[in-house]
């Protein structure tokens, strides 16, 4: 069994884009349509890195991020930030809160890949 | 009550743009929120093709591997020792076979030979008869012997009758034996020289097939690198679409700072009211340039994620045509090279095995030329162990006459001088048959000769015989698996090439199915066209009635240096421009960070 990535993003395409990425990669992947959505499955379900959206509705990237930090089941996880936002201040804001990384879209699959391979060792 | 207060300037504008507006944010929340269910479709569509496209590629792999691989190169090798084999094994026996013809026209010189002393047995034959005459004659005058002696004459009589009889045979198996060879000497020679030519040229033109097959060989090893560059320019598309794909959600997010904005010019709020007209001028004034700013700017920031949509949508449309010609062409270049093969093994490998079985036809026919050659050396042997026995008849009857001529001088001698004249007959008679006896030694010798030749012959030709027909009945026993081999591996082929073309024909119409639908980017280009143009209107009108202020354009420098996004950043920058606003050469983005080893828009803390 491969290991299980989490992406959190309110669009369905994105997440159907990194989905088949890291499927076609040997990865099992859990869908989450906000920050909420991926705490609650985050809370039953022990899962090997979290990638996340910035601007969502109910709870946003760095919502999420926070919550997760302070989670007893992923606590440690690595999170990376996958978003159109480029700000230095929002990096900060991200790295501030627990963010491993940061993916300016649009992505490269081979991109992802190669930080999510960097990231999970 | 409240009411509101404007300029009449403003007024007046402010009720024209108020509809365009409205009418343009509803278009906007339209464009921000309709294209998503078609992403998703065609997100899944692009899914479907690209499993095919390696589904594809797979199959052309495994033909590649099948007409390439271990198995026809181990094929290929053993074809060549194989034919090797052959060719040495249809010399040798050709060679064989001409010498065998030698050997046995040898046998009919030596035939030649016995000629002369078997004419002697004729003749002895007639002289006995004489003798006998001429001893009837004589023993009319020994008066009581003479019943001895007549007794003799008929003796001698009959073994002359007998040596007669032998003689004939001899002649008869002679005559036989020269026949044997004169005709099959012929026929081996016939077929040896129309072998020859015939073998040559089969061997030549498997050579040549063989060769072929090498090519073809080569040929597909070329085409499996040509599948594997195919397979890496696929993944190169789906990469260059799923990058494409994600302009929805940036082009969503673009939309929404679009329609943030201009609802933040907030149009539908009353002025406050106000008795001084110099102050509602100014307030008017003030919304007038605030519209100017934000439609000129948002109508840029659209017009660039307009711009953006619509180039990702028809990249993918251009990556997903790509991957359908690469995929077309791929399998043009294996049908160029299985040389439009069909199901009967009409191809290289049908080629090969043709001319396989031919020289096992002519390993087939050279083995029948020995088993003829060996059957000639039986018959040959058979004859003359007949003929051995009449020359040994022959000599018997010759001891047997000197026997009798002995008696008969003894008994001669015992008659007194009226039996001189039979004694010195029966000496000659005696000489006579011991001269046969001389001939029958040296026919005995020629037929030694003979059977010395012959023996050899036939023993040569019957363990050669057995040794080539061990190494025929190996190499027609290989030829056959490998024309199995070659069977099989040509079906499949057949059937990998038959998938190859299926594949094909459903993934370019899957393609052509997909691609021919997708009109996203053409409709949000025309929805953001009038949206675009509705802008455009109101900053010109905007701008005429109140140019662009020095605050506006200070805005644009400090927007363009900042590094947000390096396409806002380039939007801000145009914008300034056509305001007169100049940057320095070396102004660079300010925040532009160095790249990291993953690309410029990833970074790792």
């Amino acid at each position: 069994m491969g290991k299980i990535v989490m992406t959190a993003d309110d669009s369905a395409s994105v997440r159907q884009m990194v989905a088949f990425t890291l499927k076609q990669n040997g990865y099992d992947v859990i869908e989450a349509v906000d920050g909420q959505d991926a705490l609650t499955k985050l809370a039953a379900k022990k899962v090997d890195m979290l990638l996340t959206d910035l601007n969502m509705p109910k709870l946003d990237g760095i919502g999420l991020i926070k919550g997760v930090r302070a989670s007893a089941l992923n606590k440690f996880i690595p999170i990376v930030m996958l978003t159109t936002e480029s700000q230095d201040s929002k990096k900060a804001e991200g790295k501030s809160a627990g963010a491993t990384g940061w993916i300016v879209k649009p992505f490269k699959p081979e991109q992802l890949i190669a930080v999510v391979k960097k990231v999970l060792g | 009550m409240s009411k509101t207060v404007e300029s009449p300037m403003a007024s007046t504008a402010l009720r024209a743009w108020r509809p365009v507006i409205a009418s343009s944010l509803a278009s906007l929340r339209q464009l921000a929120g309709a294209t998503e269910h078609e992403f998703l479709h065609m997100g899944r569509q692009m899914q479907a093709v690209y499993l095919q496209a390696i589904t594809l590629s797979q199959t052309a792999h495994q033909l590649v591997a099948t007409a390439a691989g271990e198995q026809i190169g181990a094929l290929m090798e053993r074809l060549r020792q194989i034919l090797l084999e052959m060719q040495t094994y249809l010399e040798q026996a050709q060679a064989r076979n001409l010498k065998n013809c030698d050997e046995i026209s040898s046998v009919g010189h030596l035939l030649h030979q016995a000629e002369t002393p078997i004419d002697g047995f004729r003749r002895m034959g007639k002289q006995l008869y004489i003798f006998e005459v001429l001893i009837k004659i004589e023993s009319t005058y020994l008066g009581e012997m003479e019943g001895e002696f007549v007794n003799l004459a008929i003796d001698i009589k009959k073994l002359s009758q007998q040596i007669k009889e032998k003689t004939a045979n001899i002649n008869n198996h002679i005559s036989l034996l020269n026949v044997i060879i004169t005709n099959n000497i012929s026929i081996i020679n016939q077929e040896i020289d129309g072998g020859n030519a015939k073998t040559r040229g089969v061997i030549d033109e498997t050579e040549a097939s063989l060769s072929n097959l090498e090519h073809a060989n080569n040929r597909f090893l070329d085409v499996g690198n040509q599948i594997s560059l195919i397979a890496n320019k696929n993944s190169e598309n789906i990469s260059d679409v799923v990058q494409a794909m994600q302009f929805h959600d940036i082009f969503r997010q673009q939309v929404e700072h679009v329609i943030e904005s201009i609802e933040g010019l907030d149009l539908d709020q009353p002025g406050q009211e106000s008795d001084d007209a110099l102050a509602t001028e100014a307030r008017g004034v003030a919304m007038i340039v605030k519209i100017g700013d934000v439609c000129e700017l948002q109508q840029a920031q659209l017009q660039f994620a307009s711009t953006g949509l619509y180039a990702a949508v028809a990249s993918i449309v251009d990556n997903l045509r790509s991957i359908g010609a690469g995929q077309k062409q791929m399998a043009k270049d294996i049908y160029g090279q299985t040389g439009g093969m069909d199901s009967s093994g009409a191809s290289f490998l049908g080629e090969v095995a043709k001319r396989m079985a031919l020289i096992a036809g002519l390993l087939t026919s050279c083995s029948n030329t020995n088993a003829v050659m060996a059957d000639i050396m039986q018959e040959v042997v058979a004859t003359m162990n007949e003929i051995t026995g009449f020359v040994a008849d022959v000599e018997n009857i010759g001891h047997e006459i000197i026997q009798i001529a002995l008696n008969a001088r003894i008994k001669a001698a015992g008659t007194g001088p009226e039996g001189a004249a039979m004694s010195a007959l029966s000496e000659e008679v005696g000489q006579l048959s011991e001269d046969a006896v001389q001939r029958t030694e040296l026919i005995t010798r020629t037929m030694t000769d003979i059977r010395g030749v012959t023996e050899v012959l036939s023993t040569e030709s019957d363990s050669a015989q057995t040794t080539l027909g061990d190494q025929l009945s190996n190499m027609q026993d290989e030829v056959a698996q490998i024309l199995a081999i070659l069977e099989s591996s040509g079906a499949e082929l057949f059937s990998l090439l038959q998938q190859v073309h299926s594949q094909v024909n459903a993934l370019t119409g899957e393609i052509e199915s997909v691609t021919s639908s997708i009109d996203v980017h053409k409709r949000t280009k025309a929805m953001a066209e009038k949206v675009l143009a509705n802008l455009e209107k109101i900053f010109t009108e905007a701008r005429a009635i109140c140019p662009a202020t020095a605050a506006f354009k200070e805005d644009l420098r400090r927007m363009a240096e900042k590094y947000t996004m390096e396409s806002e950043r380039r939007i801000h920058e145009d914008i300034a421009k056509k305001h007169g606003v100049t940057f320095a050469a070396s102004s660079k983005p300010a925040a532009a960070g160095a790249e990291s080893e993953f690309g410029d828009n990833v970074d790792l803390f």
